[in-house]
């Protein structure tokens, strides 16, 4: 049948999707494929790198998708509710949380965002401050110090990454930012109403997303922080629809999440693309006038098969790389501690079953590490201790140093 | 290689390096070495055999019987339903006459479109790629010697150390000279202990992982902007890709610390020369040929082509794998590496062949499905310089193909597990035995003088072609090594390999020189030793971009089958061990199959050292003695694949081929791993 496909959102889950549908074998629909952003659709992950200075904006666009039974709109994303589908992917991503601000913030979360951080830095900007010691606030942070830029790092929980890593691991990384030039305080609440904001020529805002739900909300679709969803990215309230991304509640937040919920919900509309029929209601199905069945499911599926639940990019700032795989790190069964190189391994076993980890300063145990928590088949290790240090794999550093 | 008797021996003939040997420097593998034992086997075939009634055993026939009843046999089935109703599956092993004379043979006498040989399974993701990539196709554009001279290799999916050991010199060579290596391979081979650095990926992610180095040197700016403007074309599709492979992206994907994909790339850009050169690790996949363009891609964003030292190439693994694939045993091609498709080429060869550009057959099947096609449309098949019983990938499948035949021909020099399924055998001559040409991976064109008289019963595959043509009523075909390399060099004038310039008198007379290799266009050309310098072969001369993704492989491991398995060649054996198995001192050092897993799975299955450890797939299963090492990942198997019976390989692998070039994707199969009790 001649589906029609309407997508919302071109982020890294709307566009690999899109990619994915057009690219299924036997397609014979179309995708109209609607963005509120102007410009081409582009690879948010490398918003910092412009900031580090290795792309230029235009350049970080995805790979353009030409196809006949493509549309490409540019539309307010409350306009999609009227848009007739015979399956709807809602990949909206999420708007990132903004505490009181002075005129002097502007948040990391757009094209846009970088480019006006670019353009203060090329204006003189010299002393940054970037608000939020959570992933982002920290990749901002070693990307705007290794251009050069003086960075006031501040967080309100009590260590950086106080979600991801443990104390220890946190006091660690953070003797490294120092190291970089990144004065990092912690238990600070930043607000211009409380007048603890930072003296700086510009405030980044790292303060965290919360999903776009306002569609499916305004659809009686269900919801809690972000879209309910099942494992293949359909909603409970209705299986035409699909939420994927950032949007999406399903246990697995970031890029890698995003890249899998898309290729498993184009599987599955690629399937039901096949061998459904017209909808009953003439084909004129829209957000607008959908009848939600409402019955959450009884548990958020912890859904996206994610290798590794962090996985910071560092920019080359010497100790501050960090990997956490798994679930959040608790009671670590294994440490190794370096003070001196300030790298720390931690392991957490269930039996002699490894079920999460935390690296920071030397992350090259992290693919062994990923396989050998995320995937079931790979077989326990005789001595849990090697996979924190990877004996067959060679040490690249002094490759690297050359 | 020179063949020489010892006198203390008797007049038993020894095989020696030869030292003025420009590509060796009479460097011999232990294959090599004792190759002079297979001239006198125990095994070897001495005449021909025929199965007289289906069920019946084979017989020994005389040489006219034999011919008598397989031209009987072949008209009558292409009479009751058509010429396309008979193949011929080749081999890379053989000559150039030899695979010249059955495409020649396939087009003129049987008239069929259904040509294709075992070069499929080795070198055809590499082929294609390169004719992407540079409009030709020669496995090295430059000298193997030039190896030794360049700033850094990738050398991806390539055991050279086990599997050509005399190249080995100038990987060594290079080192030496302080350049370093960067091998790319899921296992810890002998050659990945030599390297610098060592990327152990996932098997099937390659193309991945090449998108991330890419990715590094575009973020790093360490494109050679300058080359990609001037000598290519392609690139902004290929830039807006390798964005989407961040390198930590690639370490989930494929398993490599994104420190190693950053250190790879920089050290590859930052040299001033630099080489990529692949082998079968990275093209027998289903997606071979797009993991070999993103590899390629690599060395072009870097300016590593095109330039003396420099450039992509693909180590071969059969003895004319490179010449095998240029004169027509190729379904869509005719001589010189024409397409067969070109109705510019079309007429030339036929005008060489003597008949109308219109009585020559279009494209036929790429080789596994001309395998899978045998007992359906195709009824008869003849079988050169192959075995693929053994080598074929869903090695059980093809056998049923093969035994649902109405005829089968199969010429070899041993009683090989194909020619088990005969109904007639030839028994044919071998490399001392025979004068012929060979081209190796460096497209140098090389003649090898026979040494020997062969065995009395035995003719050579030319003799073979020659009597079935005759029968067939094409009186007339060539069986003089000399006369049908001097037609090939017609065929082949003005194609991408073109020999035109070169006779058996030429080679014989330069063969110590360093200058034949192709394109040689006149009988003065000095020939190419080093391709692309100033031009690519493509119809504009820029080398081009190919944009590829990378989609996880067709196979991936389950819950019933969680494990990957990869195979690959060892040290002491070769290709499907027909010939090889047969050499007393290869086999007592490479007796049998085996099943390399890590100590962590051999803990996870119960295996001890040794144990009979049984690896199953969809198709089928092996089983093999356990060889416990830490050198490979946990979550994948190893096996050689040069063995019939129980521990053949092949019996597990998965016959789905690369869309673009018609390689199986033998490397990656998902299975279990179980001990057998």
């Amino acid at each position: 049948m001649n589906a029609r496909i309407v997508v919302a959102g071109a982020g890294l889950a709307g566009h690999e999707f899109v990619r994915r549908m057009l690219a299924s074998p036997g397609f014979e629909g179309t995708v109209t494929w609607h963005t509120a952003e102007p410009g081409r659709p582009y690879n948010r992950v490398l918003l910092t790198d412009l900031l580090a200075g290795r792309h230029t904006p235009e350049a970080i666009s995805l790979p353009a998708l030409a196809d006949p039974r493509l549309t490409y709109r540019r539309t307010p994303l409350g306009s999609i509710a009227t848009a007739a589908f015979d399956f709807l992917v809602l990949a909206t991503g999420a708007d990132p949380v903004i505490p009181p601000v002075r005129g002097n913030a502007v948040p990391l979360r757009t094209l846009n965002d970088a480019r006006t951080i670019l353009r203060a830095l090329a204006d003189g900007a010299r002393r940054v401050a970037v608000v939020g010691g959570g992933p982002l606030g920290v990749e901002t942070a070693c990307a705007l110090a290794r251009r050069g830029v003086r960075v006031d790092l501040v967080h309100r929980g009590p260590h950086l990454l106080s979600r991801w890593l443990d104390a220890e691991s946190a006091a660690l990384l953070t003797d490294s930012l120092s190291t970089a030039g990144i004065t990092v305080r912690c238990g600070t609440e930043v607000s211009a109403a409380t007048g603890t904001w930072p003296t700086a020529d510009l405030v980044v805002l790292a303060c965290g997303t919360r999903p776009r739900v306002s569609l499916a909300r305004a659809a009686g679709l269900p919801f809690e922080r972000g879209i309910l969803v099942d494992a293949d990215g359909r909603s409970p309230g209705d299986p035409r629809v699909f939420a994927i991304g950032d949007c999406a509640e399903n246990g697995a937040v970031g890029a890698f999440a995003a890249l899998d919920d898309a290729r498993r919900a184009a599987v599955k509309v690629s399937e039901l693309a096949q061998y459904s029929h017209p909808s009953p209601t003439g084909g004129h199905t829209t957000l607008g006038n959908i009848v939600p069945v409402c019955q959450p499911p009884k548990e958020v599926p912890t859904g996206s098969f994610t290798r590794s639940a962090l996985r910071l990019r560092t920019y080359d700032v010497p100790g501050a790389d960090v990997a956490v795989l798994g679930r959040p790190l608790a009671d670590p069964t294994i440490q190794l501690t370096d003070q001196r190189r300030r790298t720390r391994k931690a392991l957490t076993l269930e039996g002699d079953a490894p079920i999460a980890a935390a690296l920071v300063g030397d992350v090259r145990a992290a693919p062994a590490l990923a396989r050998a928590i995320a995937d079931p088949a790979t077989p326990p290790p005789s001595v849990p201790l090697a996979l924190l240090t990877s004996p067959s794999l060679r040490d690249a550093a002094g490759f690297d140093r050359v | 290689m020179e063949l020489r008797t010892d006198a203390s021996d008797g007049a038993r003939l020894q095989a020696g390096g030869w030292d003025a040997f420009p590509v060796n420097k009479g460097a011999l593998c232990q294959k090599g070495a004792t190759s002079t034992e297979l001239l006198d086997v125990a095994s070897r075939l001495t005449s021909p055999l025929i199965r007289r009634t289906s069920g019946s055993e084979l017989e020994t026939a005389t040489w006219d019987e034999a011919l008598d009843f397989a031209a009987s046999r072949i008209s009558a089935i292409a009479a009751a339903h058509g010429r396309e109703a008979v193949g011929i599956f080749g081999g890379g092993g053989l000559t150039h006459e030899k695979a010249y004379s059955l495409g020649k043979f396939a087009r003129v006498v049987l008239r069929t479109p259904h040509i294709d040989y075992n070069g499929r399974f080795c070198m055809s993701a590499a082929a294609a790629a390169s004719q992407r990539a540079f409009g030709v196709d020669r496995g090295l554009p430059f000298p193997l010697a030039d190896v030794a001279r360049t700033d850094v290799i990738l050398l991806v999916g390539s055991n050279l150390a086990d599997t050509m050991p005399p190249a080995l010199r100038y990987f060594t060579a290079q080192r030496e000279n302080g350049g370093r290596l960067i091998v790319v391979d899921p296992r810890r081979t002998r050659t990945a202990e030599q390297a610098d650095l060592h990327l152990q990926p996932v098997p099937g992610t390659d193309a991945a992982l090449a998108a991330g180095l890419l990715h590094v040197l575009i973020a790093e700016h360490l494109v050679d902007e300058e080359f990609v403007a001037a000598r290519t074309s392609g690139f902004e599709e290929v830039r807006a890709e390798a964005l989407r492979w961040w390198p930590e992206r690639v370490e989930a994907v494929c398993g490599v610390p994104a420190g190693d994909v950053r250190a790879a790339a920089r050290v590859f850009a930052g040299a001033e020369n630099g080489m990529v050169l692949t082998a079968r690790g990275t093209e027998q996949q289903a997606d071979g040929a797009d993991a070999v363009n993103a590899w390629i891609n690599l060395a072009l964003a870097a300016g590593k082509a095109g330039r003396p030292y420099c450039g992509y190439g693909a180590i071969t693994g059969q003895g004319n794998g490179q010449g095998g694939r240029e004169h027509g045993q190729k379904a869509d091609q005719l001589p010189g590496y024409r397409k067969i498709t070109d109705p510019a080429a079309r007429e030339h060869v036929a005008g060489v062949w003597g008949v109308s550009p219109e009585a020559l057959p279009g494209p036929g099947r790429p080789a596994m499905e001309l395998l899978a096609s045998c007992g359906a449309d195709i009824r008869a098949l003849l079988v050169a310089g192959s075995n693929p019983v053994v080598s074929a990938p869903d090695a059980s499948f093809v056998a049923s193909r093969l035994e649902a035949l109405e005829f089968l021909a199969v010429c070899d020099v041993v009683l090989s597990e194909t020619a088990l399924l005969a109904d007639v055998v030839f028994p044919v001559t071998q490399w001392a035995e025979e004068t012929g040409t060979m081209t190796n991976l460096e497209g140098r064109v090389l003649l090898r003088r026979r040494a020997v008289t062969p065995p009395a019963g035995v003719r050579s595959d030319l003799d073979v072609l020659g009597g079935l043509a005759e029968r067939l009523g094409v009186p007339g075909f060539l069986t003089s090594p000399a006369a049908v390399f001097a037609e090939l060099a017609r065929a082949s004038a003005g194609g991408v390999a073109d020999y035109s310039g070169l006779s058996h008198e030429r080679l014989d007379a330069a063969a110590e020189g360093d200058g034949l290799h192709w394109p040689c266009p006149a009988p003065d050309h000095p020939g190419t030793p080093r391709l692309f310098l100033d031009s690519f072969g493509t119809p504009d001369g820029r080398a081009r971009f190919v944009a590829v993704g990378h989609e996880p492989a067709v196979e991936e491991p389950c819950g019933e089958f969680p494990y990957r398995l990869t195979t690959g060649r060892v040290l002491a054996q070769y290709q499907s061990g027909a010939q090889t198995r047969r050499v007393r001192s290869l086999n007592a050092a490479e007796p049998g199959a085996y099943v390399q897993l890590h100590p962590d799975l051999a803990a996870a299955v119960g295996a001890a050292e040794g144990d009979p450890v049984r690896v199953t797939s969809r198709r089928g299963s092996a089983v093999a003695p356990a060889r416990i090492s830490e050198l490979i990942r946990s979550d994948t198997v190893f096996m050689p694949f040069h063995w019939a019976g129980p521990g053949r390989a092949n019996s597990v692998t998965r016959r789905t081929t690369d869309p673009v070039s018609g390689m199986p994707a033998f490397k990656t199969a998902a299975v279990r791993v179980e001990v057998e009790r």
